[in-house]
């Protein structure tokens, strides 16, 4: 069996690529995707954890994030095409119109 | 499910299914669908607080325990259906003149509020999430209702993809604290973290596992039978880190600014007052019921952030010049002040976060209601320079938003003063006396930039011609309501800081 270190390890370094790729990612759509990756880290940590408890809880949490995310998504890409109509563009250094 | 448990989720079945109603009314109703719109709006929001009504006197946990109908429940409900009257009074007007369509505007603003109160009522991580989630994901839409104007769409964006990124760290402080204890009841992690129950039976024990059989567990000799505390540690971290960003706490306060600028004013009026109390709803459940018993000493963490905050939000605030701009940065500043009072953790301390979050709502609703109507159209009259001689020009509403400048600053007779009074009095009763030094400077501070404002409204000419039309009837009325009412909590402050106190107290005191 593997152990459930191996799963937790997984999901860290899966979440924090996703964290890099949001930070670093000049994308929008990318970025979007990098928080879906985090996401999905989180639904692999409740899998691992919740099997390894012997405990339903952990997966019935992760049919609850993945239809989160569903409606985040559908929120999220309505989001960016009203901002690419507005500017044209789908890089986040150009969306600068608000500065300090 | 039985009538108790129905009971304890009425308000929101009542706010869902008006949503879902006003939608179907905007959809076939050709004339006046405005008006009507607005009209069953309110009529919800008053149903779902004779809802409430229903709750008292308080009963015991529903659905299984994943619900608490507790009165720090009743209180937050009260609050937020409270905020969403008002904000929809202020609405009605300003989507005629922006011509933005009532009836999704509305329904969002049920469900964000129907999501809202699952925040405050819920005793499972899994239920407050999804209510944050709720709650979040009409915001996002709302903030970015003005989708033909590029600055709206743009904040909508920024909260967008920067309130995912911190739901995401939620849910893996979530995910870590479930696999430290066995279990997202809030109840039980308490239990568990006190040590009166076993991590991996207490889950069992309370939630039944699936085919009803005792398990012997693997997994208590791979997370070594006891709570590890590393995990629980990084687990805090995480849901800090989430919950910070919610209430606008530095150093997650980036996006306030740019969201409050582009949003239609009504809705930072909304996210400024009825998103943050939610927050501060999770943040004070999470923390003071579940993490209670934690070895690691969370209040640390808060103290940093407290200061951070009231330093950023009060510094960066001095060089604003629109308004909207310069409430955002106050927005963080009095996170700081409302975390302050959570730091000393105490139901005094739960108690005046409540009272805080109420004084705060009122002054900072005045204030929007007036920038939202002197905005007027396109939002393009913001500056501060435009209320130059606002005093002269419509001394009421000028009025109006001086009594709320003056409680956001702490002057005596306001609310927003007993607020800061007993902010301080809960950290210094805690001994912490260096936050308390730290936080009284920065009120200092703080009146600089509102005395800006009135300043400018009473003492200069006006640079360009600002028009000043009539204020509409439901305006007045949310005016009144603010402005009254925050001088009313300044005068008699004692009904709501006792309600707040016996319900901070049941928080802490109950199973």
């Amino acid at each position: 069996m593997v152990p459930l270190s191996y799963y937790l390890i997984l999901s860290a370094i899966l979440f924090t690529l996703g964290v890099a790729g949001f930070l670093f990612k000049r994308n929008i759509v990318t970025i979007f995707m990098s928080v879906e990756l985090m996401l999905n880290a989180v639904n692999l940590t409740f899998v691992a954890l919740s099997y390894s408890l012997r405990q339903l809880d952990g997966q019935i949490i992760v049919f609850f994030v993945m239809v989160i995310a569903a409606a985040e998504a559908a929120v999220g890409l309505a989001i960016i095409i009203t901002v690419f109509r507005n500017r044209e563009s789908l890089n986040v250094d150009r969306i600068d119109l608000m500065k300090l | 499910m039985s009538p108790e448990d129905l009971i304890a989720v009425l308000p929101e079945a009542i706010l869902t299914v008006v949503a879902t109603a006003v939608m179907l009314l905007a959809a076939f109703r050709t004339k006046g669908k405005e008006e009507w719109c607005g009209f069953v709006t309110l009529l919800g929001l008053l149903a779902a607080m004779a809802a409430l009504i229903l709750q008292w006197p308080p009963q015991g946990p529903a659905f299984d325990g994943m619900v608490l109908a507790d009165p720090f429940s009743f209180f937050f409900h009260l609050l937020f259906l409270g905020i969403a009257i008002l904000i929809v009074l202020s609405s009605a007007s300003y989507l005629r003149q922006e011509r933005l369509a009532a009836g999704e505007y509305y329904a969002l603003l049920l469900f964000a509020t129907a999501g809202m109160g699952l925040m405050a009522a819920a005793n499972d991580l899994i239920l407050s999430f999804i209510g944050l989630e709720i709650s979040s994901l009409s915001s996002y839409v709302l903030v970015g209702f003005r989708r033909r104007v590029a600055i709206s769409s743009e904040s909508a964006l920024k909260y967008f993809l920067l309130g995912s990124f911190a739901t995401a760290f939620l849910l893996y402080g979530i995910a870590l604290l479930f696999g430290a204890t066995g279990t997202t009841r809030l109840t039980v992690i308490r239990e568990v973290l006190r040590g009166g129950l076993n991590p991996v039976t207490a889950g069992n024990s309370t939630e039944g596992i699936v085919g009803g059989s005792p398990v012997l567990l693997p997994a208590a000799a791979q997370l070594g039978g006891e709570v590890p505390t590393s995990l629980i540690a990084l687990a805090i971290g995480l849901i800090f880190v989430g919950l910070a960003f919610k209430v606008s706490a530095a150093p997650f306060q980036v996006w306030t600014p740019d969201v409050y600028q582009g949003a239609p004013t009504p809705v930072t009026a909304f996210l400024a007052t009825g998103s943050k109390a939610a927050a501060f709803a999770l943040f004070l459940r999470v923390f003071t019921v579940a993490l209670d018993g934690a070895v690691y000493p969370w209040p640390s963490l808060l103290w940093v952030s407290a200061v951070l905050s009231m330093f950023v939000g009060n510094l960066a605030a001095l060089w604003q010049s629109n308004m909207k701009r310069l409430l955002a940065y106050s927005s963080i500043a009095h996170a700081g002040y409302m975390l302050v009072a959570f730091t000393a953790n105490s139901a005094e301390g739960v108690a005046t976060v409540m009272f805080y979050l109420v004084a705060y709502a009122l002054m900072n609703l005045g204030a929007f209601a007036v920038i939202a109507h002197m905005g007027n159209q396109g939002e393009r009259y913001v500056a501060i320079e435009d209320y130059a001689g606002l005093g002269f020009r419509s001394p009421v509403l000028a009025g109006c938003l001086s009594v709320c400048l003056l409680s956001l600053i702490g002057i005596p007779l306001t609310g927003g003063f007993l607020g800061k009074f007993y902010v301080f009095r809960a950290a210094l009763r805690s001994d912490l006396l260096g936050l308390t030094v730290l936080g009284v400077l920065n009120s200092a501070i703080a009146a600089y930039y509102y005395l800006k404002v009135l300043v400018a409204m009473y003492m200069s000419e006006p640079t360009r011609e600002v028009p000043a039309p009539p204020v509409p009837a439901a305006v007045a009325c949310v005016l009144a309501v603010c402005a009254g009412g925050t001088l009313l909590l300044g005068i008699a402050p004692q009904s709501v800081l006792n309600f707040a106190l016996y319900a901070a107290q049941w928080l802490q005191g109950r199973m």
